[in-house]
């Protein structure tokens, strides 16, 4: 009784049967890991749900790789559990989890053929030989590589050995799988190709995924929820669009996306946030900031050329530079206090918004601002 | 322009060729009168007869016939790779999870570890082996305890055989092969292994599958160093194996300073040399064999 207590004690995603709730895939509770004085894991709670594409993002030692190894079992926990398909597995070796991983440098077997790496964990389990080739062939044709069957690795090239080894880990039926950079090692136009390909295998597999990378960008794109890490504990977890729209905090809103910070006060009465120096901004906040720091986007301004009747809303400021990047163009707007303000507008760099001009920013939509102290 | 500058860096190079030669010179004269001579002049006195101790003119294949086609020189033979062999393999098993232990260990750790898998190699090899007597002789460590303990009637034979000769030889070769086998060892990505684990292999599983396999060069290679040092050894065999063992090395002795059969104890000889080189040549075909997906 006093077990059942504990563990339901434990956090929201722990029944008092011990079990966590339906649809959750793995769930951990309370981790804490130190590497010597470093924190690995700072007592972090996380549960993903069944069939999801979760991504753990933070630059590097922020201890996303800790969190996932310590999932997966190849780190012992100071304190804390993990539940997966709801049993504690916290004292179980990594073969007793029934995980998939796949790592950066693709750690195929080089002593083995593409068969027999995917059959692997299949032979481990000790199924039949027709079960092992039908499971691999089915494997190979997931990842659209069955004429590679008898290749060696050290044969493929990078991107062809990393679906390898993405394959080998779907082989075993895995409850969960796990990605740690998988797409770190390749170049960019491979790694945008995989990252579709990835998308594509989660859905067919029906998979839960659990990626780590500090690729903001391809956080955003492959997940269903994003996980920003810091120091090792979890600052946001959310959807890519509310990671990207309604950031917690400056580290978040900094971290993901582009981003102009900016030192303001907000005038509630007036309902408007004034930039020193800049100008005035006509915007609905919490009533009880003061101080701010805005952040805005740089799809949210909307620049136009200072005229005569320009006196009242906008931020006044000087174009800095202007650079097309490939379907968009970016500007950069000095303000009058020194920042610079950054605003993007589809297509080509527009002629009345030349480097040098004079210009005003507005804000299409309201922006996020936190208290600063 | 261009033709001068390139004409200028192969006469550079060459002069850099030049005076790579004059610095190899001395290391080149020590091995031709060190190594190449007496071998040269052992493969010509294998061909030799003899009489009483004389040298005589005129070449002759006797020697070889009486090694290859007597039944008491091919017991030695025999023996003596049969020795090696089990020397070998005793070192493989022994060495294994000592070469595990420092492969695993921190780097800083490693150097000690290191030293202390090398340090018996400073003590020269006769005092060794007569600190092997020590312990295996009829009055040796090992018999007085067991006698003492009122196990033993007799005293156990531990030396003076192959016995003796065994655990000498594999406690003298042990640190070839530990420092041959870790080198393997700490090459392998360890997230082989973690993959293997996370697959589902237990640890016995990932060490046959994953890290034997890959570990292959390294057995390979000091099983060869292993192998050949104790074919060619004469110490251990002649302290802790006896003059009465058969032993290539010991007869080789015997031929050439007992009996003062030189042409023997040389065609005897050429035969181990052979045999040695025939090991490395084997040897390199396998590791290629292994590198061939690395």
């Amino acid at each position: 009784m006093n077990l059942l207590l504990e563990r339901a004690s434990q956090g929201g995603a722990v029944d008092a049967a011990g079990a966590p709730a339906r649809g959750i895939k793995v769930s951990a509770r309370g981790i804490v890991k130190r590497f010597g004085s470093t924190v690995a894991a700072d007592s972090i709670d996380l549960d993903i749900r069944e069939g999801e594409f979760l991504t753990l993002l933070g630059e590097s030692g922020c201890g996303k790789t800790t969190l996932m190894r310590i999932i997966a079992g190849l780190e012992h926990v100071d304190s804390g559990r993990v539940y997966i398909d709801g049993r504690d597995v916290t004292d179980l070796p990594p073969r007793q989890r029934n995980l998939g991983m796949v790592f950066q440098q693709y750690s195929l077997f080089p002593h083995m053929t593409v068969a027999e790496n995917v059959g692997y964990g299949l032979r481990v389990k000790g199924l039949s030989r027709r079960e092992i080739d039908e499971t691999v062939q089915r494997m190979l044709e997931l990842v659209h590589l069955p004429e590679l069957r008898d290749r060696r690795p050290s044969q493929l090239s990078g991107g062809q050995q990393q679906r390898i080894a993405l394959a080998r880990a779907l082989a075993t039926r895995p409850s969960l799988l796990m990605l740690d950079e998988p797409l770190g090692a390749l170049d960019l136009k491979l790694r945008r190709q995989l990252q579709a390909e990835l998308k594509r295998i989660h859905r067919e597999s029906g998979t839960t995924f659990l990626f780590v990378t500090h690729d903001q960008e391809e956080a955003l794109f492959l997940s269903d929820r994003v996980a920003v890490m810091r120091a090792g504990r979890i600052e946001q977890l959310d959807d890519p669009v509310r990671i990207y729209r309604n950031p917690v905090n400056e580290f978040v809103a900094d971290f993901v996306g582009d981003v102009t910070l900016l030192a303001a006060e907000h005038d509630a009465g007036a309902g408007v946030v004034v930039v020193a120096g800049a100008g005035r901004l006509p915007m609905r906040l919490d009533p009880a900031l003061r101080r701010i720091t805005l952040v805005v986007r740089p799809e949210n301004v909307v620049l136009a050329p200072k005229d005569a009747n320009d006196g009242a809303a906008g931020l006044h400021g000087r174009v800095e530079d202007v650079a097309y990047q490939a379907g968009t163009t970016l500007y950069s707007v000095r303000l009058p206090g020194g920042e610079s303000l950054k605003a993007r507008r589809l297509g080509m760099p527009a002629a009345d918004l030349p480097q040098g001009a004079e210009v005003v920013a507005r804000l299409a939509d309201d922006a996020v601002a936190f208290p600063r102290a | 322009m261009s033709a001068t500058a390139s004409r200028t860096a192969v006469r550079a190079s060459a002069r850099r060729g030049t005076a790579a030669v004059w610095l190899l010179l001395p290391a080149i004269v020590l091995v031709v009168a060190l190594l190449l001579v007496p071998v040269f002049d052992m493969v010509v006195i294998s061909f030799r007869r003899e009489s009483f101790g004389q040298i005589l003119p005129g070449f002759t294949l006797e020697n070889y016939r009486s090694i290859l086609q007597g039944a008491a020189y091919a017991e030695i033979l025999l023996k003596t790779f049969g020795a090696a062999a089990v020397v070998t393999a005793a070192c493989v098993v022994l060495a294994f999870p000592v070469a595990s232990l420092i492969a695993g260990a921190p780097p800083r750790l490693r150097g000690l570890l290191y030293f202390l898998v090398a340090a018996p190699l400073l003590v020269n090899t006769v005092v060794r082996t007569y600190g092997w007597l020590l312990i295996l002789g009829r009055k040796g460590l090992i018999n007085e305890t067991l006698s003492w303990l009122g196990v033993l009637q007799e005293p156990l034979a531990l030396s003076g055989n192959y016995i003796g000769l065994i655990v000498g030889g594999t406690q003298v070769f042990l640190p070839f092969m530990i420092l041959s086998i870790t080198t393997s060892l700490v090459a392998i990505d360890r997230r082989l292994q973690e993959s293997s684990a996370i697959l589902g292999a237990g640890s016995v599983r990932t060490f046959l599958d994953v890290t034997l396999p890959l570990a292959m060069p390294g057995v390979i290679a000091g099983s060869v160093l292993v192998f050949s040092l104790m074919l060619g050894a004469f110490v251990t065999p002649l302290i802790l194996g006896g003059t009465a063992i058969k032993y290539v090395s010991v007869a080789v002795y015997t031929d050439a300073l007992v009996l003062f059969n030189l042409p023997r104890a040389t065609a005897l000889s050429v035969v181990l040399l052979v045999a040695v080189l025939l090991v490395y040549a084997i040897q390199k075909r396998l590791i290629r064999r292994y590198e061939a997906f690395a």
